[in-house]
């Protein structure tokens, strides 16, 4: 009797050449949490330093990560499911309120050409997409002195009211990559969400 | 008015005032995880302290190797508190240290800077 294996290893080995193909050093996709930012923001300096990586590109690209990620903690529209929904299974956070997980996608690496790039993608409700493009495509553009200006004004009077204006995240990375930096945003297989994916150049 | 003394954490500043040198101090990094968390308390105990009028020298020494933009909102809370207080006749001094390849940190304490013109600034390279 033949025992059936799922496991594929060359499958595995597949997907790992798909992703060092695409020269990606540093990948994770699945729920997030701000223990992830912390362990792979670490290893990610440890990486840099050990590769003698310019001091200026590797704070750059640290602060990238660190703004991608805490921007799919707050703003990934896919999440685990709300607590009014399963109330039988919800964690409590040390303030006692519920966690919620949300999921991304965060991925590092360097293009053949050797500009690294910090890639985050989350799942965005297509009611949310048209804004999203307005905020980002109002800082298309502007060069580094222009977004600091920018940045600095919002920290001190927050975004106008009404304002399509980028949150200070977005702007604080445009002004990391010098304005090197590209979003997307393509429908997805999910009824009523579209893939957001955000790139910062280095 | 009592000292403030929070060690830091990998994520986190130290952050200090000591009350009778007149001295505030945020050294470290800075990306907490919940960023209101860990500065409203003592941002306000700081800003209470800079509200009140001192006989000497009011310094704040900001060295930071890293801060994430939640953390920027805090400094410009913090620039606009300590302007204000040299505004209403403290001495106020600002320190903005960075290390010394960090172009980076340093057009960050420029920027703050503009914010402030009665408090003097100085930016200091270790």
């Amino acid at each position: 009797m033949t025992v059936s294996q799922r496991l594929n290893g060359t499958s595995y080995l597949t997907f790992r050449k798909e992703l060092e193909d695409r020269g990606i050093v540093f990948s994770y996709s699945g729920y997030l949490n701000e223990v992830i930012l912390s362990g792979i923001g670490n290893a990610l300096r440890t990486k840099m330093t050990i590769d003698q990586t310019d001091a200026k590109v590797s704070r750059a690209v640290f602060s990238t990560f660190v703004e991608q990620v805490q921007n799919v903690i707050r703003y990934s529209a896919e999440t685990t499911p709300p607590v009014d929904e399963d109330p039988l299974h919800e964690v409590l956070d040390d303030d006692g309120e519920p966690t919620i997980l949300p999921y991304g996608l965060v991925v590092i690496g360097e293009y053949p050409d050797g500009t690294r790039f910090v890639t985050c993608c989350n799942m965005v409700r297509s009611t949310d997409t048209q804004k999203l493009r307005n905020q980002l495509d109002s800082i298309r553009g502007l060069d580094r002195k222009e977004l600091g200006a920018l940045m600095r004004q919002q920290l001190k009077d927050g975004p106008p009211e009404g304002s399509k204006g980028a949150g200070v995240g977005f702007i604080s990375m445009a002004r990391e990559a010098n304005g090197k930096w590209e979003y997307d945003i393509v429908e997805s297989a999910k009824d009523d969400f579209d893939l957001f994916c955000f790139e910062a150049h280095f | 008015m009592e000292n403030i003394d929070i060690p830091s954490t990998a994520r986190t500043p130290r952050l200090s005032l000591d009350v009778a040198s007149r001295v505030f101090l945020l050294e470290g990094e800075s990306y907490p995880e919940d960023t209101k968390k860990f500065y409203e308390e003592p941002v306000s105990h700081v800003i209470n302290f800079l509200s009140r009028s001192h006989d000497g020298e009011v310094v704040a020494r900001f060295k930071f190797k890293y801060f994430n933009s939640s953390s920027a909102k805090v400094l410009m809370d913090l620039c606009t508190a300590l302007e204000s207080s040299a505004k209403a006749g403290n001495q106020v001094l600002v320190e903005w240290h960075y290390v010394s390849d960090d172009e980076n940190m340093k057009e960050l304490g420029e920027e703050f800077s503009e914010e402030l013109s009665a408090a003097r600034f100085t930016l200091i390279e270790y």
